[in-house]
């Protein structure tokens, strides 16, 4: 749009490149194994954190919403029970991330850093994963049994993203702030 | 890791605390168990009433073995003892057979049974 101010067409890039980024991250990881159904690191949230950090909740929104969209038209499971329990999870988990930021600004004493921020939306996007599954899928008494492993494993796993997102961030440049300067996942023709 | 942090991770470790109170229970405890001959029920029996049992199947006598609330099958006339290889059994929902006797054990507990798999 001719309109539009100029660093809607840097964001659009960024999104762009940074989801792919994810997307790829998304796919490779759904190609492993799992012990328990729900149990996944979620490497792909490290984008989004690491998104979220430099750039802004909105842009974060974006790469993690079009990471579940595209993973799951790449893996196969558009429509299907994982998709909606994906799409739960992420909008959980990016709740989560919001209010956190919130947190972060209104009460900077206690503010959090990416691994608060990973631990938090870890455990939401289990959550609520978790509710969509019993609530809609399998209302078997006998689901909520796996509640307390899966949440372990929501914890770990959270700690070890936030952990590798905050590794990451502390070797990458600082963001660039005028428009001229092109993030690297965006400069391919 | 800043203060916040520690406060997020203690909260959200307490979380997992309190789901392991609430909902962790150790598999159901089976109070009796089923036997089965050729498909037919032949008889119930509580498992806290320790003795042995042989049942009659195809092939001759299987003899089971109950003891401290848990059931095996001890001895049987198959080939391969696939079923008294099972060894001892105790939690609800579980089973041990021996197809070649065609008799079979089903445990049950006063919770129903366990969950066998959750799939999505």
């Amino acid at each position: 749009m001719a309109a539009a101010p100029p660093t809607a067409d840097r964001e659009d890039r960024l999104v762009a490149g940074f989801a792919a980024l994810a997307i790829v991250i998304h796919v490779i990881e759904a190609g492993f194994p799992s012990p328990v159904p729900g149990v996944k690191p979620g490497l792909a949230n490290v984008v989004t954190l690491i998104v979220l950090v430099r750039y802004s909740l909105r842009l974060a929104l974006w790469v993690a919403l079009l990471r579940v969209l595209v993973g799951s038209l790449l893996v196969g499971s558009f429509l299907a029970p994982g998709f909606w329990l994906s799409l739960c999870g992420a909008g959980a988990s990016l709740a989560a991330l919001a209010l956190g930021t919130a947190w972060s600004r209104t009460v900077p004493a206690l503010r959090l850093s990416p691994l608060g921020l990973s631990v938090l939306s870890a455990l939401a996007h289990m959550a609520g994963q978790f509710a969509v599954a019993y609530g809609v899928f399998v209302p078997h008494p006998g689901l909520l049994r796996l509640l307390p492993p899966l949440l372990t494993a929501a914890l770990l796993f959270g700690l070890a993203t936030g952990g590798a997102a905050q590794a990451i961030l502390r070797h990458l440049p600082p963001v660039p702030s005028d428009d001229t300067v092109r993030p690297p996942t965006a400069r391919a023709p | 890791m800043t203060r916040g942090d520690v406060l997020a991770i203690g909260l959200a470790a307490m979380l997992v605390g309190v789901s392991y109170a609430r909902h962790w229970k150790p598999p159901v405890t089976a109070t009796r168990f089923e036997v089965r001959v050729a498909g037919q029920v032949v008889g119930r029996y509580p498992l806290a009433i320790d003795r042995e049992l042989m049942i009659d199947g195809a092939l001759g006598l299987s003899k089971l073995k109950v003891e401290n609330g848990r059931v095996r099958f001890a001895a049987s006339p198959c080939r391969n003892k696939v079923c008294v290889h099972s060894g001892w059994l105790s939690h609800g929902g579980e089973a041990a057979a021996c197809l070649p006797n065609r008799v079979s054990i089903t445990l049950a507990g006063d919770a129903g049974s366990g969950v066998d798999a959750v799939s999505f």
